[in-house]
């Protein structure tokens, strides 16, 4: 199969086709008066006249700019639609036990298992992943504690007799399978990593003619007791704890070619969290100088969030690097007056951003921006967490550990890095990558276009807000084992990263379109945008 | 204390004083660790994340037996000449946990903890383990069964006897599996369904429940506490009760 025109087309003089929808759309003022990202709800609610519901980015595109002219190479020809018809009528393509994350390279890497089903007719890309639970007793019942909970195991020996067996009950595990807590925990994880990891980027087919084809992602969970799914691509050993309790949790991937043996260690508690993300600078009374032990700490957020750079290059970013943004908010006490207050607190922030730009902190100019906020939410009088500066790195959301482990069973590696902050001062040896190392899904990434056909730059490790990190963010990176396995189980590529076109549209990023890679609506900053310096 | 890497630095002197053992494991999710010292010091510390300072909680000291166990632990790792890295393997699995382990005054790095700990160092933390054993409490189980009360004795821990499990599970688990309660075959009223009496050193702890879900923990120096189980906890405390024929069962169960 070929998705290249016939030879006689290429040299052909072809005659400038209209756009039909173009000059009749009323809905161009409409979008110029109120941006990209309202225009994009108003369409997505069917609200804007002259715009069909669910429009794509091309085809929106096209109405916003008006008249143009399209060459007929731009097109698909009836015998490409045919062709994608048929393929397309050949029906659902599975894949049994794939594991899309074995080509990777480099520290921690992890294969994934899972079976993979993609349906033309409704678009969906469905991961299929069986889960056998083998719950597993933080302190058994003869007294023994896991390693980390001997000092749980020593606190509750100490307890009068009644108290202490209360304790201790709350790190086993019912033997009833019925049991609420087992049956809450397999629900809790099936519920909130399909809803996490699902939807959260879509592809496309990207071949002229094909591209009406799209693939939504949906993750399916099947978690059970292990005895229940021999078949299970993954083991979860969840270690019951109380929720005041925290353990940490890693996968152990197994063999590169065998989808159904990795194992999860985590804890009973789904909600276990981490937050890396939110920072703070203070200050003395009525001053802006970043001194001290505040300054070691600032040092440390910026050698942490810096971003990768690139090899013998400092302060060049690497060109894989997320370069995550910073948001500064300056706060002053309430001490003084509030015009003064509100100066200072501005102060503050200039100076942050100052001090991260000569320790440094890569890109401060286009990464870090902020503002003063004064002394509104101070809490009164002389108080030293008044005079401050918070930094949020990103989305600066907790990291979910369950959310983070899946990453790993769908076939991802770590991208955070040995810094002051995560993981300090472990080397490569202990399985800890280190700042610029090749996330192992590198390759995997460096395989993905998005609706333009441009190549995704890769995946680097480095402290950010993505999911693979240590933040909460699902990048179109954190897709490539589903895009490996889309294009495996369908034998079909390019997919692209965005939504399917129109039947008849041509390929998003060429001379038609005018919108960039990625979903529509593109938000616009706004004035006043945080992020923006 | 400890240095950016979170690893034990000693400023110790000899004598009482000297570390006998300490470790220090986990990712950048999880750190916890332990150490014990010549003089019976015992301290342990769990943090959430590597880049937190570890704050070390004193626990009830080691006796001096105890302190001879474990450093016969640590001398016969010691002996063993364990190399002083073991790597997390190749590759490393994905958030492999990471300890530092110090013996006296050797330090030993592993990666892909605890999965890597050799069984010299893992016979030295067993070691520890053991000498925090809780001695046995003795206790009286009072349980209503088929028309009477019947009294058991438990010498050793309860989590000993399988027989209790169900019954140990119903009291004291925080939730239960849901289930119909069997028919009803109550006690007088003011006669718990069960009554067990922990016998401590300082005294008695006992805690009643009743057919009417009220759950009474009297403690040892005299302070009474009460609430209701829920319908499914007192179902569960019915069904392990009609379970077992506890008038068959020998009057010392260990």
């Amino acid at each position: 199969m070929t998705t290249e025109p016939p030879a006689a087309r290429e040299t052909e003089a072809a005659p400038p086709v209209e756009q039909p929808e173009a000059a009749a759309t009323p809905a161009a003022p409409l979008h110029a008066g109120i941006g990209n990202a309202a225009f994009g709800q108003m369409v997505a609610a069917g609200l804007v006249p002259g715009v069909p519901f669910g429009a794509g980015n091309a085809t929106l595109a096209r109405m916003l700019s008006g008249p143009r002219m399209l060459s007929r190479e731009e097109l698909p020809t009836p015998a490409e639609l045919a062709e994608a018809d048929a393929w397309a009528a050949d029906g659902i393509r599975r894949g049994t036990d794939l594991t899309p994350g074995a080509p990777g390279a480099g520290l921690n890497n992890a294969p994934g298992g899972f079976d993979a089903e993609y349906d033309p007719a409704t678009g969906e890309l469905v991961v299929i992943m069986r889960c056998g639970v083998e719950f597993t007793d933080g302190i058994s019942r003869a007294g023994v504690a896991r390693p980390g909970l001997q000092n749980q195991l020593d606190r509750a020996n100490a307890m009068p007799e009644p108290q202490r067996r209360a304790r201790l009950a709350q790190f086993r595990w019912s033997e009833d399978k019925s049991d609420a807590e087992r049956v809450a925990f397999k629900s809790g994880v099936e519920t909130q990593i399909e809803a996490f990891w699902g939807g959260r980027h879509e592809f496309f087919l990207r071949k002229r003619g094909w591209s009406w084809l799209g693939a939504t992602v949906r993750i399916d969970l099947q978690v059970a007791d292990k005895e229940d799914v021999p078949d299970a691509h993954l083991t979860m050993r969840p270690v019951k704890v109380p929720a005041d309790v925290s353990l940490g949790a890693n996968v152990q991937p197994g063999q590169l070619e065998n989808a159904q043996d990795q194992v999860m260690n985590l804890s009973s508690n789904l909600n276990a969290s981490d937050n890396f993300l939110n920072h703070r600078v203070t200050f003395g009374v009525n001053s802006s100088a970043v001194v001290g032990a505040q300054a070691t700490s600032l040092q440390q957020v910026i050698d942490t969030f810096k971003g990768a750079v690139q090899a013998g290059r400092p302060g060049v970013a690497d060109t894989r690097s997320i370069q995550t943004p910073v948001v500064l908010t300056g706060h002053a006490s309430a001490t003084g007056s509030p015009e003064h207050n509100q100066i200072l607190s501005e102060q503050r922030v200039d100076s942050v951003a100052d001090f991260m730009s000569r320790n440094g902190f890569v890109n401060v100019e286009t990464r870090v921006g902020g503002t003063g906020v004064g002394d509104i939410e101070a809490a009164g009088g002389e108080r030293a967490e008044d005079r401050r500066v918070d930094i949020v790195v990103g989305s600066g959301g907790s990291q979910n550990t369950v959310a983070h482990e899946f990453g790993h069973a769908f076939g991802l590696g770590d991208e955070y890095a040995n810094t002051p902050l995560v993981s300090s001062g472990l080397g490569r040896d202990t399985g800890t990558p280190q700042m610029g190392d090749d996330a192992t899904h590198d390759t995997l990434v460096k395989q993905m276009v998005d609706a333009g056909g441009t190549p995704l730059a890769g995946a680097v490790c480095e402290p950010t807000d993505s999911i693979m990190s240590v933040g909460d963010v699902v990048r179109p990176q954190h897709y490539a084992t589903f895009h490996a396995s889309l294009t495996e189980i369908t034998a079909q590529s390019p997919w692209a990263l965005g939504p399917p076109t129109g039947r008849n549209d041509p390929l998003p990023g060429g001379a038609a379109t005018e919108t960039g890679p990625g979903d529509f609506p593109v938000p616009a900053r706004g004035e006043g945008d945080p992020v923006a310096v | 204390m400890t240095d950016a890497m979170g690893v034990a630095t000693r400023a110790l002197t000899g004598g009482a004083d000297r570390l006998i053992v300490a470790y220090e494991a986990g990712n950048h999710l999880h750190r916890y660790g332990a150490r014990v010292y010549a003089d019976g010091r015992y301290e342990q510390f769990s943090t959430r994340r590597a880049s937190e300072q570890p704050e070390w909680e004193r626990y009830e000291p080691f006796g001096e037996q105890a302190i001879e166990a474990i450093a016969g632990a640590v001398d016969a790792a010691l002996a063993a000449r364990l190399p002083d890295h073991i790597s997390a393997g190749d590759p490393p699995p994905p958030d492999a946990a990471t300890a530092h382990v110090t013996l006296r005054d050797r330090e030993i790095e592993i990666g892909n903890w605890p999965e890597n700990a050799p069984a010299e160092i893992q016979r030295v933390l067993d070691a520890i383990a053991e000498q925090r054993e809780r001695p046995p409490t003795r206790s009286t189980w009072e349980l209503w069964s088929r028309g009477a009360v019947v009294a058991l004795e438990v010498g050793c821990d309860v989590g000993n006897v399988a027989v209790l499990h169900a019954l140990d599970d119903a009291l004291f688990m925080s939730a239960v599996a849901p289930g119909e309660a069997p028919a009803g075959d109550d006690p007088p009223q003011g006669t718990p369904l069960v009554r067990v009496t922990f016998s401590g050193r300082g005294g008695d702890d006992v805690l009643s429940v009743f057919a009417d879900g009220r759950r009474v923990e009297r403690a040892a120096g005299g302070e009474t506490s009460e609430r209701r189980l829920g319908a499914d906890q007192l179902a569960a405390v019915r069904r392990a009760l009609a379970g077992t024929d506890w008038g068959a069962l020998p009057s010392r169960l260990c």
